[in-house]
């Protein structure tokens, strides 16, 4: 009944769940007691469940157990979700998430008609008729757009990532989104066969869309998971992108994408769930100036942030790097062109990011900090020093991502030594670029060091430059919400930032329920409906009579 | 090795001071001035070095001027000077085009996590300024450059620059070099897209609480970085140069070309350089991008 088979891929995506999920667990286990947070504690039953459901996807081989895996996915995290987001949120979850169900179970349903087999290895595609490769294509695309929140199907994202559990943030933004991709690769890749042609250029442009509009939405956020959760649709946009195209080298970048997004996220979202657990507080506005008392915190997020701007000499680079190569491969200069524009729009948000939370000056003093269980650092540790290895060895994360290649049936990437990258077009060396990196930091350190040092010490927060004046406290110093104000200024981004498609899913909601007010009086038996379809009835005879 | 790492830092702290004298020089005529003599940029640099009291904003304002420091000298030694040298090329055999335009973004990027530390509001709004023109300024550069890989099947600045034997790229895609040159006058901070710095008038700006060691530190490191920015122009897009004094002219050119124009247009706000630079060079170079 239920077939598995260990694939080099289900190894991947499995084990990125388990260090995921692992490292969350110890965070959970070690603040039990804790009467505050105890409260509304996610059911650990129901994680489990979870992170079941993900061994099932990850590791199934017949269709229909993978279904059935994705379906007790969405449910046990929709009754997670339960536990503390609104019912709108919640209806907005459920509603995509059945409609990618469904989508899934026609394209199964279709597939098995055709093909007689439930089993990855049997199925023989060239069975289905070619007039059914497109509707089949769209259905699965649509599962995979509403898992990986892909522009217009991302209305469920923000608020799930923004009202759950700080710790299950990021669970959905680390693990349950890359299940899209999981399901990208597998069915394009290992049962369908992709062909290039005009729907897989639409899905790579959809991508990209997705990355821009969602960067922009990112930079307007006053609340830290909101911002992230932006930031989350925008970088599964670069991995959709690029596996759109299915060269060899651009299944590595979507994957090696995969791995460093799984832990950046890992990081960050964490580190913001320190903060809230901390402050209380989950806005930029209301935050600011953390760094002196938790500068341990503050350097975890800045290996974050830079891995998820993309500089070297951390491994968010390797990453992009690949996706650059791989288009520049493939001489798709615009969409190339769209990425670069939408990753240097990230460096914005970014900013937002640390700033808000750990620079400029503190908002507010009053209200009393909570001590943080250490258990807190471990996701971050685990997450910072992946980073940070995967910077120094980029060749690494190849030789994870080769078998799974191999099995799809590419060629694996040729790498000559654990620090250097090869893209095919270009390739860097990562263990040269950080020891060049830290030797020129430490010379610059000790020249600065060593010319005239005194220093005069600061009397109080207030001593700055300011025109002149001396700021009295009823001032508000700390910039961090009107970081991206002036972007609402900007004509073509303003557009962006104001509109949303969540207007044309309102409208699609009416006109479904109209239609079936119009269904319902038809089918509830009043003497005046029998009337009506008798009348209905006796006129389509008398057309077909006619003929 | 090392030595020759010295000589290119040494070469681009040099051109860098000469070429910022020259720019008050030029400015100054302009206005109908005299102008600061040309030694006064290289006085002032080291003058200030020797400077104390200047306040201590913590570890990480520090920290963020060495980043930023750390990204200049970075950018300068992963481009190579001269065209089928082997000497002045520092360590562009390890990088590429492609690294060279994220080191660029390393050393600014430095610069705002260290103004963020010091709780001055007006430092931040600069830095935002910044960022918020870097998504205008990035756009028509990277169609260019794009373009170029693209073009040269290869994303090293070496290969690129020696494959202009037979024309300049600026002649060979004149679109494209139009649009990144529209881009580099940004990068070089030259009005009309100078909002960021917004020298003299406005109180406000990046380096509104760097005084002594650290103002020195910042000045070096931006005589060092707008050469980078001068000597990865002439590399993509006027062919490089096989010694130094070539290199010296064409730099010449390009620079006072920025300065020039410069002095004729007024400044933008962030919003007005942010729409003029989508709706113009990267037109212009989307359209040369057609082409390649």
């Amino acid at each position: 009944m239920f077939n598995f088979s260990v694939t080099p891929m289900g190894n991947l995506f499995f084990g990125l769940t388990v260090i995921v999920f692992v490292s969350l667990a110890i965070v959970r286990f070690a603040s039990f007691g804790d009467k505050a947070s105890d409260s509304k504690q996610n059911n650990p039953f129901l994680c489990l469940l979870l992170f079941t459901a993900l061994g099932i996807i990850f590791y199934a081989s017949d269709l229909i157990t993978l279904f059935i895996g994705w379906e007790v996915m969405s449910w046990s995290s929709y009754f997670i979700l339960a536990n503390r987001a609104k019912i709108k949120t919640l209806q907005k979850y459920i509603i995509f998430n059945l409609g990618a169900g469904f989508a899934l179970l026609g394209a199964i349903v279709l597939i098995y008609s055709f093909t007689g087999t439930m089993l990855y290895e049997q199925i023989d595609f060239s069975k289905v008729p070619t007039m059914l490769h497109l509707p089949i294509s769209i259905l699965l695309i649509i599962t995979i757009f509403v898992k990986s929140g892909v522009m217009p199907f991302h209305h469920w994202v923000v608020d799930s990532y923004e009202e759950s559990d700080n710790l299950f943030s990021a669970v959905l933004s680390a693990i349950i989104s890359k299940a899209g991709i999981f399901l990208f690769i597998l069915m394009f890749g290992q049962i369908i066969g992709i062909k290039q042609n005009l729907l897989f250029d639409i899905v790579a442009w959809l991508g990209v869309i997705t990355s821009v509009i969602a960067t922009f939405k990112a930079i307007s956020q006053d609340s830290m998971k909101r911002l992230l959760a932006y930031s989350s649709i925008a970088q599964l946009g670069y991995i959709v992108t690029i596996l759109s195209i299915f060269s060899a080298s651009g299944v590595e970048a979507g994957l090696y994408h995969t791995i460093i997004h799984t832990f950046v996220k890992l990081l960050l979202f964490v580190n913001i769930a320190s903060i809230i657990y901390i402050t209380g507080k989950s806005k930029f506005s209301e935050l600011g100036g953390l760094i002196y008392r938790y500068p341990l915190l503050f350097v975890m997020l800045l290996i974050g942030i830079i891995s998820l701007a993309g500089v070297p000499p951390l491994a968010g680079f390797n990453s992009k790097f690949l996706i650059y190569t791989t288009l520049l491969e493939e001489k798709k200069a615009l969409l190339l062109v769209a990425i670069m524009f939408s990753s240097a729009s990230a460096f914005l948000y970014c900013f937002k990011l640390i700033y808000g939370i750990y620079l400029g000056q503190v908002v507010d003093d009053k209200t009393e900090h909570k001590e943080l269980p250490n258990s807190y650092y471990i996701p971050q540790i685990i997450g910072s020093i992946v980073l940070i290895g995967l910077g120094i060895f980029p060749s690494f994360g190849t030789i994870i991502i080769n078998s799974t290649l191999t099995t799809l049936g590419f060629e694996p990437t040729v790498y000559t030594s654990l620090t250097e990258l090869n893209g095919g077009f270009a390739s860097f060396n990562g263990a040269m670029i950080m020891s060049i990196f830290a030797s020129i930091f430490i010379a610059v350190l000790l020249i600065s060091l060593a010319l005239k040092n005194r220093l005069q010490e600061r009397r109080d927060r207030y001593d700055i430059s300011y025109c002149g004046e001396t700021p009295n406290p009823s001032v508000n110093l700390h910039y961090g919400y009107g970081i991206g104000e002036e972007l609402r200024r900007i004509s073509f981004i303003g557009i962006i930032l104001r509109n949303s498609s969540q207007a044309s899913w309102e409208w699609l909601a009416t006109i479904t329920k109209d239609s079936s007010t119009v269904l319902k009086q038809l089918y509830s038996l009043t003497v005046q409906n029998i009337g009506v379809l008798t009348l209905l009835f006796f006129t389509i005879l008398l057309f077909v009579g006619v003929k | 090795m090392f030595l020759d790492i010295v000589y290119m830092l040494f070469l681009a702290y040099f051109f860098g001071f000469l070429y910022y004298g020259l720019y008050r020089n030029i400015s100054a005529r302009v206005h109908g001035r005299y102008g600061p003599s040309l030694a006064q940029s290289f006085i002032d640099s080291i003058k200030l070095f020797s400077k104390e009291n200047t306040t201590n904003f913590g570890w990480m304002f520090y920290a963020g001027i060495v980043f930023m420091v750390t990204g200049s000298v970075m950018t300068v030694l992963f481009i190579p000077y001269l065209n089928g040298s082997d000497q002045l090329v520092g360590f562009s055999e390890y990088g590429n085009l492609i690294v060279v335009l994220y080191l660029m973004v390393l050393g600014p990027l430095g610069n705002a996590m260290g103004i963020g530390s010091n709780g001055n509001p007006f430092g931040v709004m600069g830095i935002t300024r910044g960022l918020t023109r870097l998504i205008g300024l990035e756009l028509p550069f990277y169609i260019a450059v794009v373009g170029l890989m693209i073009a040269n099947e290869t994303a090293d600045i070496s290969t690129i620059m020696a494959n202009q034997s037979s024309g300049y790229n600026a002649f060979a895609h004149p679109l494209l070099f139009i649009g990144a040159f529209i881009s580099f006058l940004g990068f070089m901070g030259k009005s009309p897209f100078d909002v960021v710095g917004a020298p003299q008038e406005v109180y406000s700006g990046p380096a509104t609480e760097f005084s002594g060691k650290f103002f020195g530190l910042a000045l070096s490191q931006s005589a060092i970085f707008s050469f980078a920015k001068l000597l990865l122009m002439v590399d993509l897009f006027l062919g490089g140069a096989s010694n130094l004094l070539e290199l010296v002219v064409k730099t010449f050119i390009l620079f006072i070309l920025a300065v020039f124009v410069g002095n004729v247009y007024a400044r933008f706000t962030t919003v007005q350089s942010v729409e003029f630079l989508i709706r113009v060079p990267s037109v212009i170079a989307l359209i040369g991008l057609i082409f390649v």
